[in-house]
C-alpha cells in the first residue's frame, strides 16, 4: 500500500460513471474532498475492462487491459479508489492475481512491452467505502456532516462486487456485512437491512426473466419494510433497478415507485449540497422527500 | 448400477436400470437430469436408461489449458454452491452442479453453445464462498464462456459489449449530451481514449492464448 499520509488517491471512474451517470462522479468528487481526500486524475485509462462480457471474452486479455490501467495508476504511486462495483471486481481480482502469480505477471508483461508499460504491483484497489472507513475513519466522514439526513430510512443494496470473492475483495464479513450500514448511520440515516439486501441485481444474466424476479421481489421487501428509499454504491445495479423498474412495471402493469440513491449523493447532500448538485432530479424514480429536505 | 456420489439422489429423480458395459457413463432424463457409472448390477433401480455416454476426456483437457478451467476438476458434486445461488433460486435450468458435473463428464455439446444455461450465471461468486473445494465456480463457468467465444458460440451480446472497448476504449459511448451533462455538472471533460495502445496490446496474440 502507498503511504496514505497524503491523502491522495488515484481516481477510477470506469464508463459507467463518466459517461452514464456524471452526477454520480460529481458527488464522489466534491464529496470526498470534503472528507479531506485529494484524487489525482490519470489520463489514459480505459475500460477496466468489464468483469462480465470482457472477461467472457478472453480471460487473458481481460487481464491484459486492467494491468494496463494498474501500470498507469503505479507509475504516480497512489491507490486506485474506485466507485463502481464492476471496476472494482476488475481491478482488485487481476491486482490480486498478477501479485500472486508470478508465472501470469511474466505473461501479461511481455504484452505490455508491446505498448511499453510493466505492472509492478506496486498499489492497491480499493472501493472508496472501504477508503471512508479504512483511511479516514467515520467520526472524520460525520464531521463534515452538516445537515444529518435524519428520519430517512434506507434500505441497503450492497451488490455482489464489494464484498465477493471474500478471498479477492477482503472488505467485510460477505455473509453478514456492515460497512454500508455504519456509513449510513453516519450521515444520520437510519439503515434498513431487509431479507434481500445481500441478493444480486441480475445484470449478468442473458435472459431477462430471472433479473426481472429478482428486481420484483427486491423491490417488494424494500417498500414492505417501510424504507423511503434503496441506497446503493454499484452504478450497474443503480441502472437494473432506476431504469429497471420502469421497464418491469410498464411489463407487469403496476408501478413500484422505490427511489433509487447512489451512497455518494447521500453522503453529498448531509454534507450541504443541493440536491441539484448530487443529481437527484436525473433519476427517474424521484426521492421527492429528499428533493423537498434540500431546499429547507 | 452404481451412482457416485450417493448425494447425487437428492437432487435427482431416476427412472434407468438398464445399463451398457462396465465403465460407460449413463445419462438419465427424468424429471430432472441425473447421471451414473455402470458398475455392471442395476442396484436394484427400476425404469429406463434414455441415453449412454462416455465421458469426454478430450473436453477436460480443453478446460484444463483454460485460465482457471483446472479448477472444475476438485469438484466433489457436493451442492454447496446451489442453495443460496440467485439464478438457480430463480430459474428452473441453471444449476451450478449440474454444470460443473457436465464440465467433468464432457458434455460439451450442451455447454459450449450461446444457448447454454452457463450464461445465466450472475457473476455473484456467492458459490465461490460456499464452495468447500475451492473450485471458484464462476471461473470456472467463465473459462467455459472463453471456450464459447474462442469456438464462435456465444451470444452476441458478449462480441457486442467487449468489441466496444476495443473500438472506443469504454464499453458506452461519449455522446455531446453526455459532454453537456458533464460541463453541467462541473466535471472535468473526457480525454479521448488510448484505442491505439489497446489495439497493440490485443490484436497480435488473440487466439492463440498467450
Amino acid at each position: 500500500m502507498s503511504d496514505i499520509s497524503d491523502n491522495k488517491y488515484i481516481p477510477f471512474f470506469g464508463c459507467m460513471l463518466a459517461t452514464k451517470f456524471p452526477w454520480f462522479e460529481a458527488a464522489v468528487r466534491t464529496s470526498l474532498a470534503r472528507i479531506g481526500l485529494e484524487l489525482v486524475d490519470v489520463d489514459g485509462f480505459t475500460c477496466c475492462p468489464d468483469p462480465i462480457y470482457f472477461q467472457a471474452r478472453d480471460k487473458m486479455e481481460w487481464y491484459a487491459v486492467a494491468a494496463r490501467n494498474l501500470s498507469l495508476a503505479e507509475d504516480l504511486g497512489h491507490d486506485i479508489i474506485t466507485t463502481c462495483s464492476g471496476c472494482t471486481a476488475t481491478l482488485s481480482e487481476v491486482n490480486l492475481a498478477l501479485k500472486e502469480d508470478g508465472e501470469l505477471r511474466e505473461r501479461i508483461n511481455k504484452r505490455l512491452a508491446k505498448i511499453g508499460r510493466e505492472y509492478k504491483g506496486s498499489i492497491d484497489v480499493r472501493h472508496a467505502v472501504t477508503v471512508l472507513r479504512d483511511d479516514f475513519g467515520l467520526e472524520r466522514v460525520a464531521e463534515t456532516v452538516t445537515r444529518p439526513l435524519e428520519g430517512l430510512k434506507v434500505a441497503v443494496h450492497y451488490g455482489c462486487h464489494l464484498l465477493k470473492p471474500s478471498r479477492v475483495m477482503r472488505v467485510d464479513n460477505p455473509d453478514h456485512p456492515t460497512i454500508l450500514e455504519t456509513l449510513l448511520e453516519t450521515v444520520g440515516a437510519e439503515p434498513i437491512h431487509h431479507e434481500l439486501t445481500l441478493l444480486c441485481c441480475g445484470r449478468a444474466c442473458v435472459t431477462d426473466s430471472i433479473p426481472q424476479s429478482m428486481l420484483a421481489d427486491i423491490l417488494d421487501a424494500v417498500t414492505r419494510n417501510g424504507a423511503d428509499c434503496m441506497g446503493l454504491i454499484c452504478p450497474t445495479c443503480f441502472d437494473e433497478f432506476d431504469t429497471g423498474q420502469i421497464v418491469l412495471g410498464r411489463k407487469l402493469g403496476r408501478t413500484f415507485d422505490v427511489p433509487i440513491v447512489y451512497y455518494f449523493q447521500l453522503l453529498g447532500i448531509a454534507q450541504g449540497l443541493s440536491a441539484e448538485e448530487v443529481g437527484l432530479k436525473m433519476h427517474k424514480v424521484k426521492l421527492a422527500s429528499l428533493l423537498e429536505y434540500t431546499r429547507a | 448400477m452404481t451412482f457416485i456420489p450417493k448425494s447425487w439422489f437428492n437432487y435427482c429423480r431416476i427412472r434407468c436400470s438398464s445399463a451398457g458395459p462396465v465403465g460407460d457413463i449413463c445419462f438419465f432424463t427424468g424429471a430432472e437430469t441425473a447421471f451414473g457409472v455402470y458398475s455392471g448390477s442395476n442396484g436394484g433401480m427400476e425404469g429406463q436408461t434414455e441415453e449412454k455416454h462416455r465421458v469426454a476426456f478430450e473436453f477436460r483437457e480443453k478446460l484444463n489449458a483454460i485460465a482457471e478451467g483446472f479448477r472444475h476438476n476438485y469438484c466433489y458434486q457436493c451442492g454447496a454452491c446451489v442453495g443460496d445461488c440467485p439464478a438457480a433460486n430463480y430459474s428452473e435450468g441453471f444449476n451450478p452442479r449440474l454444470i460443473l458435473l457436465k464440465a467433468l463428464l464432457g458434455f460439451e455439446d450442451e455447454l459450449i453453445s450461446p444457448d447454454s444455461e452457463i450464461w445465466n450465471c450472475t457473476n455473484c461468486y456467492t458459490c465461490s464462498e460456499r464452495c468447500p473445494q475451492d473450485v471458484r465456480p464462476v471461473d470456472v463457468i467463465i473459462a467455459l464462456k472463453n471456450i464459447c467465444v474462442k469456438e464462435d458460440k456465444a451470444p452476441d451480446l458478449v462480441r457486442n459489449v467487449s468489441d466496444a472497448v476495443l473500438v472506443s476504449g469504454i464499453t458506452t459511448k461519449v455522446t455531446s449530451l453526455i459532454e453537456k451533462r458533464r460541463k453541467d455538472f462541473g466535471l472535468p471533460p473526457i480525454t479521448e481514449y488510448p484505442v491505439e495502445d489497446l489495439k497493440k496490446l490485443l490484436e497480435k496474440d488473440r487466439g492463440r492464448g498467450v
